[in-house]
């Protein structure tokens, strides 16, 4: 039994594989008609051990954050405005599909999976806050975040992803400052600082 | 230390108690899975830690050996072995049990099971995908014959469906745009359109055909075909079919599905399972095992304690500490065993100071007999049964003039000297039977001569011991040497008196009718006659005249008058007695003592005494009458310790032997002349002053009387 242990732990420790990482590309805040619309993209890659246990059919979760804050020198940043999508990406072996739901309420199928992550990774018009909310000339933080919701991950994989660093996908993080200005204003995104 | 320990051991278990949980997919412990997994592996680093300075502690104290860590580290080992053991196996066998029950999960035939259910439910789908494309291309043919009428399109196009069973049928152009539709459903008007890439495949190749939607909200089979028109400029148009597929397909479609993804999602976890229930195992062994070794500890301390305060206390009395040890105030058989304990020590220390206490009384009985013995100026000698001298008193000592602690332990068989002691002793003792009554006594009367001294008389009393102090014998005696001589002296005295009384009164008839012969008969006797008449009368006048004198003597030694005491110099006395001695023929010297203190004593009777030592010591001087030696005296008076010594030496012939031991007796004399009375005189009135006199004769030759008197008080 202890062999067996020992083996096991060894599979899992020097099973070939990498980490999965989630990337922002681009990222902007720009007013729309009514509303200040969110346009993002990420590049995905699950990393081995995601991408296997998707194409086993293992839903994945997803959750795409946007938080628009205001710096306060004597308190906590004011929080002004905020957006959550939830995104389910699963495998349907029998329809041998991809299915993306993205707020539970919009479905999509792919055929493959690279498909269905670059679809979760493009973001468009997306509406965060409404336009009375920010008010013009004045700077605002604003924090995207694009990562996998391991909360929801079964437990057994919970585990692992404790354990092994495989098993772990790095979120993406673009911070930038947004004035509002009538016109869009955009920033480059930069990477959260390690 | 065990408050840490309880601590450490409560928290552990409340820690494994959420651990379990969490392990049992409780969504609220999510999260903090990883930080319970890290809090109770700190609290079995931190009990591991206790454990081991536990065991660093108790293993210096076994190498010291101190008193109880033998018993403890036994009482240590025994507790843990208890708890080590059957947590080993419990361990050993949840182990196993849990990691086979994860693998036997995962079987071969399940998984191709599953996997088969899963392609019966894809040929399912795709049987049907098949037909319905099979009778969308039919409708597409139809329909490219069919004209271009919109009303006749419409109703083709709801023919063609109704006679395909299919739910929708939708004619686009090759833009997307709806040319023309049909449904079952005429409620909705507007079927689900395809998307712009789905359009794009089918334009281009033989069509497209797929299932949508998932398994929950339910399958529906697309068919997309290209239509060809009749006309050249006609633009390619596409026939969209779409069907349900049966829910009872459906519905089994997805209940594989879900056992399938469940299938897989447990498979890919289970070396994630099996490290979760081996290190909740492990965690859970650990945190018992250390918990039970520390508790062991406290346990193994507290049932040697009442052991070791036993074990202490025993120490303690047999190194003669009675004090009260700390007893145990518990109600069990320890409790009960120490406070015996401590009640039998105080009891036996009671017994010990009662011992001591009797002791001391013996002892003081002992002290104050022998006090009273030594202060017994009666001799005592107590031997055992075998007479072996077993104890003696100054008494006796002084008595005999020997040294008889010396003699203690010695056989009197084997005593040297004091051979008149011993045969009378033995005498006394050799009729009596000790198995006899006990106080069997016998007495008699012995004279011994110890060492240069005058002869003693010795009353002896002997008497057994009674049985039931060891037997044996004692033997008192007095020295009644001076009791004999006083009652001779007492005797002389009587005598005298009647003596003095009876043969004074004849004297003087006779003195007279010797004196009224002579004158009678004077006249009548011739010159011969008168001659011896004178002779005869002078003679017997003479002899008269000399007893009166006797008789006067004796009448005076009886008749001394009672001494008047006071306090008086005898120095002074003696320089004056020597006032009547400047003419005598011997030379009288005296050494007196300068700083003498005053006597008590009778200065006419004390004068008497001096004047009777010298008369002696001038006429036992001068009866040397030899050329060669001058007569001298020496009279010195000194200090001695209580009392005062007068003493007076000549160098005379000294005491003859016959006459030391009687000198003082009266009509005890050496010269021709003399009533023998001086030394007897004397003695009389140094009894009377309290006082001593000792006779001895001197080396090379003389004789010297000491007279010791009382200081004045």
């Amino acid at each position: 039994m202890l062999r067996f242990l020992l083996a096991a732990g060894l599979l899992a420790v020097c099973a070939p594989g990498w980490a999965g990482k989630i990337e922002p590309l681009s990222a902007r805040l720009a007013a729309g008609e009514d509303a200040y619309v969110l346009s993002a993209e990420f590049e995905i890659d699950l990393g081995s051990h995601f991408e296997d246990a998707v194409s086993r059919g293992v839903p994945l979760y997803f959750v795409l954050e946007l938080e628009i804050t205001r710096n306060r020198w004597y308190w906590y940043n004011e929080h002004i405005a905020g957006r959550s999508v939830h995104y389910r990406l699963a495998y349907i072996p029998l329809t041998r599909q991809y299915r993306l739901s993205s707020g539970g309420t919009l479905h999509q199928n792919f055929a493959s999976l690279g498909d269905a992550l670059r679809v979760m990774g493009r973001v468009a018009a997306l509406p965060v806050a409404d336009k009375s909310v920010l008010k013009t000339g004045e700077t605002y933080q604003v924090a995207l975040r694009l990562a996998l919701d391991r909360q929801q991950l079964p437990k057994p994989l919970q585990v692992d992803a404790i354990a092994n660093r495989d098993w772990q996908v790095e979120p993406g993080v673009s911070r930038w400052q947004f004035i509002p200005a009538g016109s869009t204003a955009a920033a480059v995104p930069e990477r959260e600082p390690k | 230390m065990r408050i840490l320990a309880i601590v450490a051991a409560a928290i552990g278990v409340i820690l494994l108690f959420l651990l379990a949980s969490a392990s049992a997919n409780t969504a609220l412990f999510v999260n903090s899975y990883p930080l319970l997994l890290g809090l109770n592996a700190a609290v079995v680093l931190a009990l591991l830690v206790l454990v081991v300075v536990q065991l660093r502690t108790m293993w210096r104290e076994y190498r010291q050996r101190v008193f109880g860590s033998r018993l403890k580290s036994r009482l240590l080992l025994m507790l843990a072995l208890m708890a080590v053991l059957p947590g080993a196996v419990v361990y050993g066998v949840s182990l196993q049990f849990a990691m086979n029950s994860i693998e036997s999960w995962f079987d071969v035939r399940v998984d191709s099971a599953l996997e088969g259910g899963l392609n019966l439910g894809r040929n399912v789908l795709d049987r049907q995908l098949a037909e319905l494309t099979e009778k969308a291309r039919g409708m597409a043919l139809d329909l490219s014959d069919a004209g271009d009428s919109k009303v006749v399109r419409a109703t083709q196009l709801n023919r063609l469906r109704e006679q395909a069973g299919a739910q929708t049928a939708t004619l686009l152009s090759g833009s997307g745009q709806v040319v023309a539709s049909s449904s079952v459903d005429t409620e909705r008007l507007l079927p689900d359109l395809p998307s712009a890439v789905q359009l794009r495949q089918a334009r281009q190749g033989r069509g497209l055909s797929q299932v949508e939607g998932d398994a929950t909200a339910g399958l529906t089979l697309r068919v997309l075909v290209p239509v060809t028109g009749s006309a050249l400029t006609m633009e390619m148009r596409v026939l969209q079919v779409t069907q349900p597929v049966p829910p009872a397909i459906a519905k089994s479609a997805a209940s594989v599905e879900a056992a399938y993804r469940d299938y897989q999602e447990l498979s890919l976890g289970r070396a994630g399972l099996k490290r979760i229930y081996s290190l909740t195992l492990t965690l859970t062994l650990l945190l018992a095992l250390f918990a039970a070794i520390a508790l062991a500890f406290f346990l193994a301390k507290r049932l040697a304690a009442p052991l070791l305060i036993l074990a202490e206390g025993t120490q303690a009395v047999a190194a003669g500490d009675f004090t009260p040890r700390a007893a145990l105030e518990t109600h069990d058989e320890m409790g009960v065993l120490t406070q015996s304990f401590n009640r039998m020590t105080r009891q036996l220390d009671d017994a010990r100071q009662e011992t001591e206490r009797h002791r001391g009384q013996v002892e003081a009985a002992r002290a104050y007999l022998e006090s009273v013995l030594a202060n017994l100026s009666a001799g005592v000698l107590a031997f055992d049964r075998n007479f072996v001298l077993r104890a003696t008193n100054r008494g006796a000592s002084a008595i005999l003039e020997a040294d008889l602690d010396a003699l203690e332990g010695v056989l009197l068989a084997d005593w040297t000297g004091h051979a008149s002691l011993i045969e009378a002793i033995r005498e006394g003792f050799a009729g009596v039977d000790l198995q006899g009554p006990a106080g069997r006594e016998w007495q008699r009367q012995i004279d011994i001569k110890p060492g240069e001294g005058a002869t003693q008389v010795l009353l002896l009393r002997g008497s057994t011991l009674p049985e039931a102090g060891g037997g044996g014998y004692v033997v008192v005696f007095d020295d009644i040497t001076q009791l004999i001589a006083a009652q001779r002296s007492a005797a002389w005295g009587e005598v005298a008196q009647r003596l003095a009384h009876e043969i004074k009164n004849p004297l003087t008839p006779i003195q007279l009718s010797a004196e009224r012969l002579q004158q009678k008969l004077t006249d009548r006797l011739d010159a011969d006659g008168r001659a011896m008449l004178y002779r005869a009368t002078r003679t017997i006048v003479n002899q008269v005249e000399a007893m009166k004198t006797m008789v006067n003597d004796f009448r005076d030694y009886a008749r001394t008058p009672p001494a008047q005491l006071r306090p008086l110099d005898l120095n002074a006395l003696v320089l004056e007695v020597l006032g009547l001695y400047e003419s005598s023929r011997a030379t009288v010297a005296t050494e007196l003592a300068t700083d003498l203190p005053r006597v008590t004593g009778d200065a006419a009777q004390l004068r008497q005494v001096i004047h009777n030592l010298l008369t002696n010591a001038e006429e036992a001087a001068e009866d040397l009458l030899s050329p060669i030696i001058r007569p001298e005296i020496l009279i010195v008076t000194r200090r001695d310790g209580k009392g005062v010594v007068l003493g007076v030496s000549d160098n005379g012939s000294g005491f003859p032997a016959r006459i030391l031991a009687h000198a003082f007796e009266p009509y005890v004399t050496t010269k021709d002349t003399g009533s023998g009375l001086g030394l007897a005189i004397v003695k009389k009135i140094v009894d009377e002053h309290h006082g001593e006199v000792r006779i001895s004769n001197r080396k090379p030759r003389g004789a010297e009387v000491s007279i010791r008197l009382p200081l004045a008080a």
